[in-house]
């Protein structure tokens, strides 16, 4: 077997084991719940990367269609979603998980193991949700338009073209400044950028639940919330702009958000292996003595890591915003989905093409996860699956061990066949 | 002192035992007693069970939580009432917990794609039902605590109910004015919004109408899910010398209950029946119905007289009371309060049933602090 292909083996076999083994373990907690296991995999793995109906682990990869003589026949169609695809609400999740993922790949790339990006992402949030309704508001004040509804076609036109990348840069650089406060610490101060993340994230949640409470506050509602972004800031989500007759985008908020991400993750691919500002904060990641000897400025280096990694944050923030939610809710920023995207990119060892797939995957257990209350399966079984699936997922080098344990067990055995066999 | 504790107690219940034979002359005796508990003396069930209605078998609904269950108060509230409906209405229902606003629209359009009878939101941004109703003209949708300023949109598919209460949270009041030791009560809010403030001013003015010189305090957590906040805030009121806080956090109020009980102080339970959460300690309870609201949607699409639009309901119909009152007839703290407190329980019932039947015939009006700052 060549030496690639079985690496690439290898490499699918693990995470499977540790999802399997991750099922089968939580299947004790499915059984003490008084629920049949089989039944409530099936139930999450529909639920979380199925169309609408599917019932079975069948239904994830066939559909039922109708022939024109009236019979069904059944076709391979895992992708077929009439009435909306649930894939396409987990790659609404996965978007921010990407982008955060890749934030944190970054940082973790440098040497910097900064878990900063939770309060990157809701400040980037918060920049977003404020200048999606306060600059296009300004703008209709000096255009002189009293009603945005009648506004000039032209006007909302070139302001449909500006204000969200203006938002979207706004909050990158807020986001990246945020992180190259940790950067700085670290590199002058030398303060662990652990800890210093940790409480960066802390402080940037209370700012933004004031802001969200007292300033920015846009009503009497019982949850603070504010202002909506206008129109022209707002990115259309597939299904009401570009793709409105595509029934497989029906119900989610899936919109160009997921192009940016992936964009995102191709040009950060071609920046850390292909340029030479990628490798000199490679090397500054593998030993920053070594680095500085070779003559690379790995002070220099982690800053700009600090600073690209807080502005992909900052960009998940805003299209959150501009994208999905349209408006901060207090409770938006104690979610979370920062963190969520450092888990990610954990378990995707700091690998570009599987940050993707692992940020799919994770939305998409999360979302079967939730959705198990529809089959009448409590929610928090879910979140017991998850972990499971986490723990094991993480346990890599004990899986390899393992396996190699078993291949050297199994060796001695198979070399005379192998001298046998006539080459 | 003992021996007049011993004397009025050995008069309440020769009293109570003269009122139970139907003596009219023990009316008299002395005022405490001229009140005759209705929970004791008439049949305690005073609801009937509904028996399940045999066209329902078919009606399915789903309801979506603003955040997990477990909050003891509103949340648990809504979830009652919703199994409360599939147990005496024989309907299927889906009972759907998120974790928190980002996951509101994704549960709502999924519980659509059921195509249940009814989708019943629970505190969900206001754009978000609106939006999804537009999409969906065919589903209709019960919103419970979801309130639009600009406006109710004008949707044929869309139900609003409003629950006022201004006017139980008054009545809490009159317990809290009446049973004060320190004369100094007060309230933790969950925030500072008119949905909160509702409660508070009518419980203030209860306070007032019974104490005129008690001095009222008032703090707000911030967060409705941070009982750790909200006790060190409840800590402080009590440290500075109130004895008797009303909370209104929901989950944040577990940790007012919590340091009430820890002092020794007492507190005022909200949203669902909370006396027994901390026997002893929790006087009453101001009672928001939201599950009955839930039953309501559930029931208005099996006997269809679903209608769209806005439903405000409070005192009069039912929806807002005490964990006193007839059909919860909680009475934990007249079996674990202190002596002196449920000595006094009798006349605080009374005082509180006479200003019920002013509020209800409009006597009296409590200050509508929703009203006030919509204006």
């Amino acid at each position: 077997m060549p030496r690639r292909l079985r690496q690439t083996l290898d490499n699918l076999a693990i995470p499977l084991l540790a999802v399997v083994l991750g099922l089968v373990v939580s299947s004790v907690f499915v059984l003490m719940a008084r629920t049949d296991p089989v039944q409530t995999y099936q139930r999450m793995f529909c639920e979380g990367f199925g169309a609408k109906g599917c019932q079975t682990f069948g239904d994830l990869l066939v559909t039922q269609t109708e022939n024109e003589d009236g019979s069904t026949s059944t076709v391979f169609a895992p992708f077929y979603g009439a009435g909306g695809h649930r894939l396409a609400v987990v790659l609404e999740r996965a978007t921010l998980l990407i982008l955060t993922a890749l934030s944190a790949t970054v940082a973790f790339k440098a040497g910097l193991f900064s878990i900063g990006m939770d309060g990157q992402f809701v400040l980037g949030a918060i920049t977003a949700a404020f200048l999606g309704y306060w600059l296009p508001g300004q703008v209709y004040v000096l255009a002189g338009v009293a009603d945005p509804e009648s506004a000039p076609q032209t006007l909302l036109t070139v302001m449909h073209l500006l204000m969200p990348p203006l938002c979207i840069a706004a909050a990158m650089a807020v986001g990246a400044v945020y992180s190259w406060i940790a950067g700085f610490l670290k590199v002058r101060l030398n303060v662990n950028e652990l800890i210093s993340t940790i409480i960066l994230n802390a402080i940037a949640v209370q700012i933004v639940n004031y802001l969200v409470r007292y300033p920015l506050r846009s009503d009497f509602n019982s949850t603070a919330r504010t202002t909506r972004i206008d129109d022209t800031a707002w990115l259309i989500p597939f299904n009401r702009g570009l793709f409105q007759d595509v029934e497989w985008f029906s119900g989610s908020r899936l919109g160009i958000g997921i192009v940016i991400a992936i964009l995102a993750a191709v040009i950060i691919w071609f920046f850390l292996w292909r340029t030479t500002a990628g490798y000199e904060q490679r090397m500054a990641g593998g030993s920053r003595l070594f680095a500085r000897f070779g003559g690379i400025p790995s002070e220099q280096a982690a800053l700009r890591a600090m600073l690209i990694s807080g502005a992909l944050s900052g960009l998940a923030g805003a299209i959150a915003i501009l994208g999905i939610e349209r408006r901060v809710v207090d409770g938006y920023a104690a979610v979370g989905i920062g963190f969520d995207g450092v888990m990610v990119a954990i378990l995707a060892r700091e690998s570009i093409p599987a940050i993707i797939v692992v940020a799919m995957f994770f939305a998409g257990l999360q979302q079967g996860a939730t959705n198990l209350q529809f089959g009448d399966l409590p929610r928090q079984l879910g979140s017991i699956i998850i972990a499971f699936i986490i723990l094991f997922s993480s346990m890599e080098t004990f899986f390899r061990n393992l396996i190699n344990r078993i291949q050297t067990r199994l060796r001695p055995q198979r070399a005379p066949a192998a001298e046998v066999r006539p080459s | 002192m003992l021996m007049s504790r011993r004397f009025l107690l050995l008069l309440v219940i020769v009293a109570l035992s003269l009122t139970a034979l139907g003596i009219a002359s023990a009316q008299e005796a002395t005022p405490e007693a001229a009140y005759v508990d209705p929970c004791t003396t008439e049949a305690a069930e005073a609801t009937a069970m509904a028996t399940p209605e045999p066209g329902s078998a078919g009606v399915s609904f789903a309801i979506i939580l603003p955040n997990a269950r477990g909050d003891r108060s509103f949340i648990d509230s809504a979830a009652a009432g919703a199994e409360r409906a599939i147990a005496e209405l024989g309907v299927e229902g889906t009972i759907i917990e998120t974790a928190g606003p980002q996951e509101h629209d994704a549960a709502v359009r999924r519980a659509v794609q059921d195509s249940p009878d009814i989708v019943i939101t629970i505190a969900v941004d206001a754009p978000i039902i609106q939006e999804i109703a537009e999409e969906f003209p065919e589903q209709k949708f019960g919103a419970q605590e979801t309130f639009f300023f600009e406006g109710v949109p004008d949707l044929d598919n869309l139900a609003l109910y409003n629950i006022l209460t201004h006017e139980n949270s008054y009545l809490a009041g009159i317990a809290a004015g009446m049973l004060t030791r320190t004369k100094k009560v007060g309230a933790v809010g969950g925030m500072d919004t008119p949905g909160i403030n509702l409660f508070i001013v009518g419980f203030e003015e209860g306070v007032k109408s019974v104490c005129e010189d008690c001095e009222l305090v008032r703090s707000y957590v911030g967060d409705f899910s941070d009982p750790v906040t909200a006790k060190e805030q409840a800590l402080g009121l009590f440290a500075d010398g109130a004895d008797i806080l009303y909370q209104v956090a929901g989950r944040s109020g577990e940790g007012v209950l919590q340091a009430a009980a820890e002092t020794g102080n007492f507190a005022i339970g909200v949203d669902s029946n909370q006396d027994d959460l901390y026997p002893g300690t929790v006087i009453v309870s101001a009672m928001k119905r939201v599950d009955n609201a839930v039953f309501n949607f559930v029931n208005s699409v099996v006997d269809d007289t679903y209608t769209p639009g806005v439903t405000t309901v409070g005192l009069k119909e039912g929806f807002a009371g005490l964990s006193w009152d007839v059909g919860v007839c909680s009475r934990t703290f007249d079996e674990t309060g202190p002596e002196d407190m449920v000595a006094k329980l009798p006349a605080v019932r009374q005082a509180i049933d006479e200003a019920r039947a002013k509020i209800l015939s409009g006597e009296l009006v409590v200050t509508n602090a929703l009203e006030q700052a919509s204006q």
